[in-house]
């Protein structure tokens, strides 16, 4: 399998520089979590990535191809990309909408064996089969979620972005999606997620990356990066942060501006 | 396909029914009349025209609605939006101002195909400046408003009244008195512009996921809208410029018809075809059948149709989000 690089990727947006010359390497077989307090350009990194954002210097690369070189379908057969509360439009079934997972595959119309294979195995993948018939507009959040992630393994990308996959889902859904998202990783394939929320990043990633201001803060395993400075220079809060054997715990203590 | 095959079966029994009535009614046993029966010149050279162009207007219109509600996402689209309609009436409408010249056959409906098409290319640039769907409908609905008033200015500097109630009339569309000629001159528009749209069939259905997720997927956004402006321009375009406007085909029809395909987009296209046709078919049969002394114009008649529909929709949408 191969490596996506973030080659002095650069973005800029109305006049700003979103992103500033980001240099990053993403495993395979990894998850890696992007922090960073709001606004930092942790959404635009991952559209960067996912090769939806036109950097404005600098590259990203997968197989070493620049991925603006890559053709759509191309590009969209390897990456798999989960935008952040991600809209369905229309009131479709579950079926359909995970089949929508299959759109680069095909240049026409018409669905076929493959397909169906696919589709089945994104259904058992994240556990929906049974809500297979279901309409997508009457789903839980946990449900939907879970869903969502079928319909980007659909597609059988190497990689996939997950853009805030874990907001406005209660704790015992973040948990299973977090643990989802790790096992597709074991899998082989490579998970880049942004998150908020800093003890699910301890506990699902395996390699973090601190943004602030369109620039890396920090960049390594969990334990290096989630410590009480690079928490502090990050959000400006105070926090206490303890391991216990393998699990971090992080307890925010207060503001420190 | 069950579904299309029962849409199919419903127009065929319409287009017979629109062969009998008008304002002679034909009963089914002048079909087996002898050739020189005068009836016949009635059907062949009347109704079957009229029946025709009724299945190809309400085609175009009703595929043309159900793509850009797949593209806008948006459930209140229809060809009109886009200021298609309204470009094209503008056009027909300048037609008018040609003197002696307007009165040569085919330019009326030339000046209709020149503003569909104009309007078509002024959309296409205006939206392709910032892709994204709210540019699209905002570009639509400010060419639906520049239309309308050129078409309000030529009104008031007609020349003379007997002008003003010439475009009136053809403003209000309608099948009445159309020939075989009219039909033939908007079937190759109608056919290239359908064919266009069925090729935006699976960027609509990635659509779905909203503009990110569908690029995200492969789908390339600029190459759909260019699809999609060029295949409603000319579908739509071709259609008013035989039948005058003939609104809310496009709004009513893929409304009907999506919770019957299961919602998705490109499953949705060729039912509203059928459908539309079937819709302007029963339309065109209300009209010549209502007691009238003058025939209540087709347009008018889908309007007062496809008002209240438009005014419920709003409601029950409301009562959703409440």
């Amino acid at each position: 399998m191969s490596r996506l690089i973030a080659r002095s990727l650069s973005v800029r947006a109305g006049g700003k520089t979103v992103l500033d010359s980001i240099g990053a390497v993403f495993e395979p077989g990894q998850v890696t979590a992007v922090i960073g307090p709001n606004g930092a350009g942790k959404s635009t990194l991952l559209m960067a990535l996912a090769g939806l954002r036109r950097p404005s210097a600098g590259a990203v690369t997968l197989d070493g191809v620049d991925l603006a070189r890559r053709p759509p379908r191309d590009r969209a057969k390897r990456i798999g990309y989960l935008p952040q509360l991600a809209e369905v439009a229309w009131a479709i079934d579950v079926r359909t909408l995970v089949g929508l997972g299959r759109t680069p595959h095909h240049a026409g119309f018409g669905a076929d064996a493959a397909d169906d294979a696919a589709v089945a195995a994104a259904l058992a993948a994240t556990n929906t089969a049974s809500l297979a018939d279901r309409d997508v507009t009457t789903l839980s959040g946990g449900e939907r979620g879970r869903v969502l992630i079928a319909r980007a393994l659909a597609g059988e990308p190497d990689w996939l972005l997950a853009d805030e996959p874990l907001t406005a889902l209660d704790p015992g859904v973040q948990i299973d999606i977090a643990d989802l998202l790790k096992r597709l990783a074991r899998e082989g394939r490579g998970v880049v997620v942004t998150l908020h929320d800093l003890g699910f990043a301890a506990r699902l990633a395996d390699r973090i990356l601190v943004l602030t201001d369109g620039r890396i803060l920090a960049d390594g395993s969990v334990a290096a990066v989630l410590s009480q400075d690079v928490i502090a220079r990050a959000y400006g809060v105070e926090t206490h942060v303890t391991t216990h054997g393998d699990r971090i715990s992080i307890d925010i203590t207060g503001r420190n501006l | 396909m069950r579904l299309t095959l029962m849409l199919i079966a419903i127009t065929l029994v319409l287009a017979a029914a629109s062969l009998l009535v008008g304002k002679a009614q034909i009963p089914l046993t002048a079909w087996v009349a002898a050739a020189d029966d005068p009836r016949w010149v009635v059907i062949l050279e009347l109704r079957v025209p009229r029946a025709a162009l009724a299945i190809l207007i309400g085609a175009a219109l009703g595929m043309s609605g159900a793509a850009l509600q797949g593209y806008t996402r948006n459930p209140l689209a229809d060809p009109a939006v886009l200021g298609v309609s309204s470009m094209a009436a503008l056009g027909a409408v300048l037609t008018f101002y040609l003197g002696a010249l307007g009165n040569l056959p085919g330019v009326v409906p030339a000046g209709a195909m020149a503003g569909a098409l104009i309007g078509a290319g002024i959309l296409l640039a205006l939206a392709g400046i910032a892709s994204s769907v709210v540019t699209f409908v905002l570009a639509g609905v400010v060419l639906n408003i520049v239309a309308g008033a050129g078409v309000s200015l030529a009104l008031s500097l007609a020349p003379d009244p007997w002008a003003v109630a010439e475009i009136v009339n053809w403003l209000m569309g309608a099948l009445t008195d159309r020939s075989a000629a009219d039909f033939w001159m908007a079937l190759p528009f109608v056919v290239i512009g359908m064919g266009l749209i069925v090729g935006t069939g699976r960027a609509l259905d990635a659509l779905t996921l909203g503009e990110v997720g569908a690029q995200s997927l492969g789908v390339d956004l600029n190459r759909t809208r260019w699809l999609l402006v060029s295949g409603v321009g000319l579908a739509a375009g071709a259609s008013v410029a035989v039948t005058g406007v003939v609104g809310f085909v496009g709004l009513v029809t893929p409304h009907l018809l999506r919770p019957l395909v299961g919602a998705r987009p490109s499953a949705l296209l060729l039912p509203s075809a059928i459908g539309g046709a079937a819709i302007v078919l029963l339309g065109d049969i209300i009209v010549r059948l209502l007691p009238a002394a003058a025939e209540v114009k087709l347009g008018v008649a889908m309007a007062a149709f496809g008002g209240p529909f438009f005014l419920a929709l709003l409601f029950a949408m409301r009562r959703r989000m409440a």
